[in-house]
């Protein structure tokens, strides 16, 4: 079979739909021509047809005419992600292990729950309703008494979420048993030996679950039909994407911040641990691949919180530029409720307002995603206890999402840095020295539509269709202080 | 076959590592299912693996001369975390200077600790003891 030569690649967002014509001859392959029209809820094909039309430069407006004979890759993201409820046993274990898989799997996290659940904890999880329960506890062969107790309570409940049990091995039938009446579905246990995580087996259900839902979108179900498969979730093809940009290159760590509206993802793709001489590795060793993300952290709808939880470092920086705190919140405010707001060229004070918010999601979402050292003093002399990812490492940042994609703006990363919001003595692992480069079109959620089947040219493109913005450095590194 | 769980590692800020692994790679040659945390061990993270792996003791190791400080207060936390029946063991150099082991043993089975080994104890009688204590015979089993 010879390979094609135009694919389309479409995502179905929130607000907009969009797509690319690729040309692909042998391993060579170019980005043609872009398309963008407002995502109509109603019915997601009236969206994708016209995106298609203008991508075929055809007069036609029928699906079937459409997508007969062409290749097409799509992605939909199923209203902002999969709500999970994450349930662990101790929270430093299998309850992070929980959470760092929910992540990873492109779920929106609503809440987690450890040890034992009480008749209020389930009437929570109820008028939470998440899509999935992520019901973990116990490595293998080890603790038998939370997870079964945890089903049986779940199993009374009124939840008809799907779910997953990913807990101690030894429980899986017994705890399929007790949730017979309900969608359970058991993967392997995502943390089978203390601190060794295995987060795939779970994370592929949450994908056939997610697969499931966004199929039920309005509309949908016609795109299926005409273009003959299904559609990836948006959020999932990024992180095949950022996979395979890692395997092409993995002695440079890379890592992408994905900015939205409504939350800020960050991506890194480096060893979590570097195994150096007078650091020592404590709780979960997190994976090569890891996923974050921030609910509170956004340009728009997410820009209250931002207020919120950024309130120090915003205070420090308007002193820096001599605006007044209440006025940028009232901007805050402003943003929230009209997220469609976008300020007008020129006008400076909105514009530095936007900045900061960005710079907000960017420092606190990058230092969360990182571990940290705590300087320990021992007989040996001074010692680092490590705890969660080592990303000093990674020499590219990426940025994409509405704002980081057009802003080439030198000063956007200007001072950010570890040393910014860790408490006391500890050092955040922040990268260290780097590139930042933004994807100026736009392309990544795109190009993550075709990785999984042509994993080379999407790698290729992405590449191609980075800018590279500065070169940094966040200061006074961990590593020379280990010295 | 029923196994026996016991989570080892050094507790405080002590470092000293090759102990550690000599105790993993007996114990599991001795038929135990060893978790092992290695070095620089809290006392909340003995118990987070205890409670996960459903563990039938925990060993703390301590050389460094402070382990009096690190020991104290475990056996509490355990009651309040809900591990008041899971045994624990402390050997080692447990504290500083020429104190008469009677006196150190004393001092830690006060501290809520099951048995002390002092640092010249043989490693085929602390297994001696796991085995009665924890009720586990692999060698019958097998």
């Amino acid at each position: 079979m010879s390979s094609p030569t135009e694919l389309l690649s479409i995502d179905i967002g929130s607000t907009y739909t969009k797509g690319i014509k690729i040309e692909l001859d042998g391993d060579s392959c170019a980005v043609r021509t872009y398309a963008v029209s407002p995502t109509t809820v109603d019915d997601l094909s009236k969206g994708f047809v016209n995106v298609l039309a203008t991508l075929t430069e055809s007069p036609v407006s029928d699906l079937k005419t459409l997508t007969a004979g062409r290749e097409i890759r799509f992605s939909s993201s199923a209203k902002g992600g999969l709500k999970i409820v994450a349930i662990g046993l101790v929270p430093d274990l299998t309850l992070k292990v929980a959470r760092l898989t929910a992540c990873s799997a492109g779920g929106k996290l609503l809440k987690t729950f450890s040890y034992r659940l009480t008749s209020a904890d389930i009437r929570e999880i109820e008028s939470l309703n998440p899509d999935i329960v992520l019901l973990a506890g116990g490595s293998d062969g080890g603790n038998t008494v939370y997870p079964v107790e945890n089903a049986r309570k779940l199993a009374q409940s009124d939840l008809n979420s799907v779910i997953i049990y990913a807990g101690n091995r030894d429980l899986a039938e017994e705890v399929e048993e007790i949730l017979s009446f309900k969608i359970c579905e058991p993967a392997a246990n995502v943390m089978p030996e203390i601190g060794n995580m295995n987060p795939d087996p779970a994370r592929e259900l949450i994908r056939k679950a997610f697969l499931e839902q966004i199929v039920s979108g309005k509309g949908l179900s016609e795109i299926v039909r005409a273009v003959g498969h299904n559609p990836k979730p948006t959020p999932l093809a990024m992180y095949e994407l950022i996979q395979a940009m890692g395997d092409a290159d993995p002695k440079n760590g890379i890592m992408l911040v994905d900015m939205g509206g409504a939350t800020t993802d960050v991506y890194s793709y480096c060893d979590s641990f570097a195994g150096e001489i007078g650091v020592v590795l404590r709780g979960i060793r997190e994976p090569k691949l890891k996923r974050s993300v921030e609910g509170d952290l956004g340009m728009r709808v997410s820009a209250k919180s931002v207020g919120d939880s950024a309130q120090e470092f915003c205070a420090d920086e308007l002193d820096k530029l001599g605006y007044d705190l209440e006025e940028f919140n009232e901007y805050l405010e402003k943003v929230t409720l009209n997220p469609d707001y976008l300020p007008t060229p020129g006008d400076e004070k909105y514009l530095d307002f936007d900045r900061l918010i960005a710079r907000s999601c960017l420092q606190y979402s990058v230092t969360r995603h990182a571990g940290i050292f705590k300087p320990t003093h021992t007989l040996e002399g001074r010692v680092y206890v490590q705890n969660g990812k080592d990303i000093r490492g990674i020499k590219r940042i990426i940025g994409t999402g509405g704002y980081l994609s057009r802003a080439s703006d030198e000063k956007l990363w200007k001072n950010l840095g570890p040393g910014r919001n860790t408490a006391n003595e500890d050092i955040s692992l922040w990268p260290k020295e780097f590139e930042y480069w933004i994807d100026r079109h736009y392309l990544y959620p795109l190009l993550a539509n075709i990785v999984e089947d042509y994993p080379k040219q999407a790698v290729k493109l992405a590449g191609e269709s980075l800018v590279k913005i500065a070169g940094l450095n966040t200061g006074t590194s961990a590593t020379e202080r280990l010295s | 076959m029923k196994t026996s769980t016991l989570v080892l590692g050094v507790i405080g800020s002590d470092c000293h590592s090759v102990g550690n692994k000599i105790l993993e790679l007996f114990f599991t040659e001795k038929g135990f299912k060893v978790v092992n945390l290695g070095v620089m061990v809290s006392q909340d993270e003995y118990i987070d693996a205890a409670i996960e792996s459903n563990a039938d003791a925990i060993l703390v190791s301590s050389l460094y001369g402070h382990g009096e400080i690190d020991c104290a207060g475990m056996k509490e936390r355990c009651i309040e975390r809900g591990l008041e029946d899971t045994p624990l063991y402390v050997g080692g150099n447990l504290v500083v200077g020429k104190v008469p082991f009677e006196e150190v043993e004393k001092k830690f089975k006060d501290m809520g600790y099951k048995r002390v080994f002092s640092n010249s104890i043989e490693l085929e009688d602390v297994v001696k003891y796991l085995y009665d204590d924890l009720n586990f015979h692999p060698q019958q089993q097998a």
